[in-house]
């Protein structure tokens, strides 16, 4: 079991996109997406600029390393990206802009022929009279050659902006999400979609709730889940209807009247939902919080950890000056046993939630070294003051981590702190545990 | 690092420090309010227009719309006005959004309900302006389309096919409201929306101002978001420009809603 208060070893492979350290960046070079793929061996970062990133574990080594692979460039900034399952030797994964989802194949080269008859190692006709004897050409290794190709583009089905991709335990189908409709493919037609979910009101006057995030569950290719900007979450089942604007259930926090101010519908905002590995729970993450439902509990949370409750003093501030909207990615581990999201000042934070204990640890050059020891930090509000804390009021809210993944099967993390990419390790328990 | 990234010397400015320390529910009511309208009209000249951000503001603006008192148990409004409020505050509110009493109620509380006939008016006219400005759909009236067929698939696709209409099987969709071609309606709007701007009528709009600016731009096949963005900077110019005939583009509409919201924020800030 992951135990957070032993803090993570930080080996770090600190990634930048840029090439010179510390080089200002631009907005294109904003890291707007991070996935692993199913077996951990791949990770996929995206940017705004247009921009995958796919780097490669290397296999040999005890210590994660992951090493710079391929990139491409599609246009608009990328939204998301989501590997597909591996099926034979190729990997495949679909990446979406505010508009349209591609399909591209990943196919690598690590072999090729050597020893034939009539060429040389140059790939030069030999003269036959040096040919003396036959032999059969054999595969050897080489440099690895990597090439990704466009397969599939799914196109002009969205008018909205495409904030969510989810492919289908049934590996044949998956789903985008824009503000108002959600849309069914199948992986290999492109030219036609199905629309399953439509909340777009008759006047665009009455729109009042928007859908923010949606995934498929992970065994039951039915069953689909989205979230509101009301702060609700909707499970979904294709079998019921070939339209689910009707919810099967519906899961919603009564408000609190006590917290109750201006900003209680924007802060309770779901800026994101994922199933857990297990497709027992979901865990969603608001603007304060995060918080795990269980699939038979529709009224209430059945977790809520949080964030940064210190900043519920400061919203009217985060208001203005827009932050209130930042939408923060969640993660589950391997395990199901410790969530994980980002905050400011390039913070995240994680929780266990079997123990109850929690970390925030930071992701950035100043305060890690290759090798070192994340040191856990503390945002403290006033009262009791320790040596290394920030004051809420010092925080760099311009510094925020919004997305982050971890490794399917081990603990190993990847955050997204701007422009750069951290991956972190659990030296002390690199397995998981339940 | 500053919690404000972006501090603006502004009248408002003090309201929202003002907003932080003070229990006072209604300064914090005006603060919000006026923060509210201000974003959402700098909000179109956003580099990413977001629906979910103008719903959420424009729903907050409605809250602070409705909840004219406070909740009970917060601490009631016993200190000085700040300037923001009507001296009057209305308490005619209960016969809903936008409407007045009497015409009594009209002089007395002159200010207030204005203010939120013109609130109300400012919020329809928000969200009226989200489909306009986000994606382009002209709206309700617009009338029924072919359905449009999709990009074709990239070269070296397994098979090569023709690409067939958007249709959907009946069983599919179980009658109901919603046509069979919604999806591609959807897309269709935005595109003929584009092509529209494509049409004299254009010419027409900008007869009296500079186009050259505008020259570049007709010469680009299809409207990109970023062009239709810089169309829409340009058009404040519109509003000295008598629209001649009742324009079936939605463009002038928007334009009065927009001197509406600036003559609202005057209001707001002058009081």
């Amino acid at each position: 079991m992951l135990n957070p208060i032993q803090v993570l070893c930080s080996d770090i492979t600190s990634l930048s996109l840029e090439p010179e350290p510390f080089a200002s960046y631009t907005e294109a070079d904003i890291i707007s997406t991070v996935e692993f793929n199913h077996t951990g061996e791949l990770l996929a970062t995206g940017d705004k600029g247009g921009r995958v990133v796919i780097f490669q574990r290397e296999p040999e080594s005890h210590e994660p390393e992951f090493d710079y692979l391929k990139s491409l460039e599609i246009e608009e900034k990328i939204n998301k990206i989501r590997w597909l399952p591996q099926q034979n030797a190729a990997h495949f994964l679909l990446s979406t802009n505010d508009k349209t989802v591609k399909l591209w194949k990943v196919s690598e080269r690590d072999k090729r022929p050597e020893g034939f008859n009539l060429k040389d190692e140059e790939g030069r006709m030999k003269n036959l009279s040096t040919v003396t004897s036959l032999q059969v050409p054999v595969l050897k290794p080489m440099d690895l050659m990597v090439e990704v190709s466009p397969r599939r583009v799914f196109a002009n089905a969205h008018t909205y902006h495409v904030n969510s991709i989810s492919v289908n335990s049934d590996h044949e189908t998956y789903m985008s999400a824009d503000d108002l409709r959600i849309n069914l493919w199948h992986l290999g037609i492109t030219n036609r979609s199905f629309n399953i979910v439509d909340i777009k009101p008759v006047n665009m006057e009455d729109l009042t709730e928007v859908i923010t995030a949606a995934e498929f569950h992970p065994h039951h290719c039915n069953l689909l889940v989205y979230s509101s900007s009301k702060g609700t979450l909707r499970l979904c089942d294709m079998r019921e209807a070939a339209l689910c604007d009707k919810h099967s259930k519906l899961f919603e926090e009564p408000e609190d009247p006590s917290n109750r101010s201006f900003f209680s519908e924007i802060i309770s905002s779901v800026s994101d939902v994922k199933f857990s590995h297990s497709g027992r729970y979901l865990l969603t993450r608001d603007y304060l919080t995060a918080k795990v439902w269980d699939l038979n509990m529709e009224n209430k949370p059945l977790e809520i950890y949080q964030v940064h409750e210190y900043l519920r003093s400061k919203l009217c501030s985060l208001y203005e000056n827009d932050c209130i909207f930042d939408k923060f990615e969640c993660v589950w581990n391997g395990s199901d046993s410790v969530i994980m999201t980002g905050a400011y000042n390039n913070f995240f934070r994680m929780f266990d939630r079997n123990t109850k204990r929690d970390v925030t640890l930071e992701a950035s050059r100043e305060s890690s070294k290759p090798r070192a020891v994340l040191k856990p930090r503390r945002v403290c509000q006033g009262g009791k003051r320790r040596k290394d804390d920030i004051s809420v009021d010092s925080l760099d809210f311009t510094k925020k981590i919004l997305h982050t993944a971890w490794h399917p099967t081990e603990n190993i993390i990847a955050i997204a702190a701007t422009n750069n990419l951290y991956i972190f390790q659990d030296k002390l328990n690199q397995e998981m545990h339940g | 690092m500053m919690m404000i990234s972006k501090g603006q010397k502004r009248k408002l400015h003090d309201d929202v420090v003002g907003c932080m320390r003070s229990a006072t529910w209604e300064s914090q009511r005006q603060s919000v309010l006026g923060i509210s309208l201000d974003k959402y009209h700098r909000g179109k000249a956003l580099v990413e227009p977001s629906l979910r951000r103008s719903v959420l503001i424009a729903n907050t603006l409605r809250q602070i719309h409705i909840e004219n008192k406070p909740p009970s148990g917060l601490v009631k409004l016993t200190g000085p006005v700040p300037p923001m409020v009507p001296s009057n505050p209305c308490t005619q509110r209960e016969s809903g959004m936008g409407v007045v009493n009497s015409v009594e109620d009209m002089e007395e509380v002159w200010m207030s309900s204005e203010s939120d006939f013109s609130l109300s008016a400012a919020v329809s006219s928000i969200l009226k302006e989200l489909d306009l400005a986000v994606d382009g759909g002209p709206g309700p009236q617009a009338p029924q389309r072919t359905p449009f067929m999709s990009i074709e698939n990239l070269p070296g696709d397994l098979k090569s096919r023709q690409a067939p209409t958007w249709h959907w099987s009946s069983e599919w969709r179980p009658g109901g409201s919603r046509t069979s071609e919604g999806v591609a309606f959807g897309s269709v709007e935005e595109v003929m929306h584009s092509s529209y701007l494509q049409d004299v009528k254009l010419d027409e709009l900008f007869h009296d101002i500079d186009t050259s600016v505008f020259d570049r731009e007709m010469g680009v096949r299809a409207l990109s978001a970023a062009a239709s963005d810089e169309l829409l900077k340009y058009l404040p110019s519109l509003s000295s420009v008598p629209s001649t005939s009742p324009s079936p583009f939605s463009l002038n509409q928007s334009f009065r809603d927009l001197n509406e919201l600036e003559h609202i924020m005057e209001i707001l800030v002058e009081s």
